[in-house]
């Protein structure tokens, strides 16, 4: 049986000083597919409070970079990478499956390019699936009231009850923002999350990342498109599996 | 993630594509449906019909038959010093045995006994020869009226000349001046089952159920000790003696009627010598409940004696060969069924693998989504084996029905052929939900062990 995780279960109070703090550290990251090397000796540092683009043209690994940020590039046995990668001052690469899924499960929101809801349950079960794989889940009252908060929150009050089917894409990548908020992440991981909306709907969800930025969430978003990048606080750009131009965190 | 949360994605999932696990759950319930009705029927003929015929936990030891049985040197010991007998000698050794609860001589009559009486049945008195053997009493547990399976003639009997000296029932044995009740006789429910079978079917005579067996309790007919009617052979100083029928036992002989052993002795030693009041027919052996007959049998065997071949090992050996065949068929259509199951997983895996790193991302660990899939074959095993149950359950009913109806009564006919035991039931439940635990837990490993960013970007 895996050990029980030790991290926190709650969310963390967002910082006052961000420059101080280091949410995220990567250091000499490394990782291959097979003969393929992706990733090539990354070292970035990202700060709490931060709004990062990780930009760059396709196949330069920035979405296999987000996702060992965000632990999702796990194997049993041992590191899928080589390197090491804190979160929160905990190496990764160290954690068993069990404490990388409560992390990921309290301190980690992910939004997708293809919103990957499950279409067989509501907005509003959407929302509360996290809360299913908690540690020590809310109650049914509170997960209800804080989703329905969420949802609210990116303007889906009333499409509780929708099913994704029935929902735009701009909706639906809603929804997703609203699963991603329900525990009040520490980190928001966003992988082309404007990649299949037409122009104004994805100036909605910019307008929306940003707004929880100005909240004191600290994000990460893989993107190609310039709009979406400059909306950040800082772009971090990588050309086959390196970091070629990378702006400094903000004093 | 706790088991209510657990249940409740588990249902969305399983409800979200209902036709994917209606089929998964047929799959199952064909294979457990012919599973379940072959060894209900297996067991029903077991216990309905071949247990009431054939009673495993008893033998009958008999003197050996031929010099095959005996092997060489007991046929040569045969030749020189004539065949074993069973007698009290062998019975000690068999009452020592640790295997043996209780050993029971019988003796057949060894002289003609003819009798009549049956008007309470038939309406007028049936005259036929009579074969009729003797049991230990002690060997008659079932109850009987209206007198008990006793010998009754004892030296403390009244001494009478007629029978209006005796006690209300008994009457008096003029040619010893002694009074006695009646001789208690019991019969097997085998002539009650060939009687009901064919005898009464041919004659258009009512049928003896187990409430009329009952009411004729009691009823009473005359025999006549060393007379015959097919024979003119005459044995001894004829006399007739009352008989009365006091139950129904499966420890009477097969065809006749059985007296308490103490008669047949005394009758024996009169009208056959006393040889033939010393040497038993048949010894009856019951085992102890668990033990196997099989050592028993090896001993009879060495002592040159012995088992009466009644058809039970054949007809066991005929159920338990059927059994098996279906059983064998029953099984394929199960290893069809669970390769149905881990096709179906792998196929819904595949299918679902962005939802499993979906839920991995949001905090479901491996063992979270173990735990889903496998549950989702836990309930395709449970639908299966209700389902499987249900139905060979109303094909049971179904040919019970029709034996009922379209079947002439034999004997032995049993009301249901079949009997799911509350063993059987379980059994094939948990059987069910094992076989797809097996078709599932290949691809739900393979499932949780994917890495979420993999399960993500699968194309």
């Amino acid at each position: 049986m895996p050990s029980e995780p030790s991290i926190e279960t709650t969310a963390q109070p967002r910082p006052t000083d961000r420059a101080t703090q280091d949410l995220i550290t990567v250091s000499n990251l490394r990782k291959r597919f097979g003969d393929t090397e992706v990733l090539r000796g990354i070292d970035l540092t990202i700060q709490r409070g931060e709004m990062v683009a990780l930009t760059g043209r396709s196949g330069s690994g920035k979405s296999t970079l987000l996702h060992i940020i965000g632990g999702l590039d796990y194997r049993q046995g041992g590191q899928s990478y080589q390197g090491k990668v804190e979160l929160m001052g905990r190496d990764l690469g160290q954690l068993t499956d069990a404490e990388l899924s409560a992390l990921r499960n309290r301190h980690i929101g992910f939004v997708f390019q293809a919103f990957h809801l499950l279409s067989h349950l509501s907005c509003l079960d959407n929302v509360l699936l996290p809360n299913a794989f908690a540690h020590e889940p809310l109650s049914k009252a509170d997960a209800e009231q804080r989703a329905m908060l969420a949802l609210t929150r990116v303007g889906l009050g009333d499409k509780r009850r929708s099913r994704p089917s029935e929902l735009s894409g701009g909706q639906k990548q809603r929804v997703a923002i609203a699963r991603a908020l329900l525990f009040r992440p520490t980190l928001l991981l966003c992988d082309e999350p404007t990649g299949n909306l037409d122009d104004y709907t994805g100036q909605q969800i910019i307008d929306l990342f940003q707004e929880l930025h100005r909240d004191g969430l600290t994000m990460v978003l893989v993107t190609h498109e310039p709009r979406v990048a400059q909306a950040t606080t800082r772009r971090v750009q990588l050309q086959s599996g390196r970091i070629v131009d990378k702006e400094e965190p903000a004093p | 993630m706790t088991s209510r949360q657990a249940g409740s994605l588990l249902v969305r999932s399983l409800w979200r594509a209902p036709r994917a696990f209606a089929l998964s759950v047929f799959g199952i319930a064909v294979g457990i449906s012919v599973l379940g009705f072959f060894l209900a029927l297996s067991l029903g003929m077991q216990k309905r019909v071949l247990s009431r015929i054939f009673p495993t936990d008893r033998l009958e030891v008999v003197p050996p038959k031929t010099s095959v049985d005996q092997g060489a040197i007991g046929a040569l010991g045969s030749l020189l010093g004539g065949t074993r007998q069973l007698g009290d000698d062998f019975i000690a050794t068999l009452r020592a045995h640790p295997d043996v609860l209780a050993v029971f001589p019988r003796m057949k009559v060894a002289f003609p006994v003819r009798g009549w009486g049956g008007e309470r049945i038939v309406g007028r008195p049936i005259y036929t020869d009579l074969p009729i053997d003797g049991i230990d009493p002690a060997a008659v547990s079932e109850a009987t009226s209206p007198w008990a399976f006793k010998d009754y003639v004892s030296d403390q009997n009244p001494f009478c000349t007629e029978d209006k000296n005796c006690p209300s029932g008994w009457y008096c044995s003029w040619d010893i001046n002694k009074c006695e009740p009646p001789v208690p006789v019991i019969v097997s429910p085998t002539i009650l089952e060939f009687y009901n079978g064919s005898f009464a079917r041919m004659y258009g005579l009512p049928k003896i159920s187990g409430f009329l067996a009952n009411q004729l309790r009691g009823m009473t007919a005359t025999a006549e000790l060393g007379k015959s009617f097919i024979s003119r052979r005459e044995s001894g100083k004829p006399r007739q003696r009352k008989l009365v029928l006091v139950g129904v036992s499966d420890r009477a002989q097969p065809f006749g009627l059985t007296v308490p052993l103490p008669y047949v002795k005394r009758w024996n030693a009169e009208y056959a010598g006393g040889g033939a009041a010393q040497e038993y027919s048949s010894l009856t052996v019951q085992v102890r409940p668990g033990r196997s007959v099989t050592r028993v049998v090896e001993l009879v065997r060495k002592q040159g004696y012995s088992i009466e071949d009644n058809g039970a090992e054949q007809a066991g050996l005929a159920v338990l060969l059927m059994t098996a065949l279906f059983v064998l068929v029953s099984l394929s259509t199960l290893v069809v069924a669970t390769l149905n199951v881990a096709h179906t997983f792998f196929r819904a895996i595949a299918e679902r693998r962005h939802e499993l790193g979906v839920m991995r991302a949001v905090g479901a660990s491996q063992r979270d989504i173990l735990v889903l899939l496998l549950g989702e074959a836990v309930c395709i095993g449970i639908g299966g084996a209700v389902v499987g149950l249900v139905v060979s359950w109303l094909a049971a009913l179904g040919i019970d029905f029709l034996s009922k109806t379209a079947l002439p009564d034999f004997p032995f006919k049993p009301t249901s052929y079949f009997w799911f035991a509350p063993e059987l039931v379980v059994g094939l439940l948990l059987f069910s939900v094992t076989i797809c635990l097996l078709g599932a837990l290949w691809p739900a490993r393979a499932a949780a062990k994917q890495s979420p960013a993999e399960a993500l970007t699968a194309k």
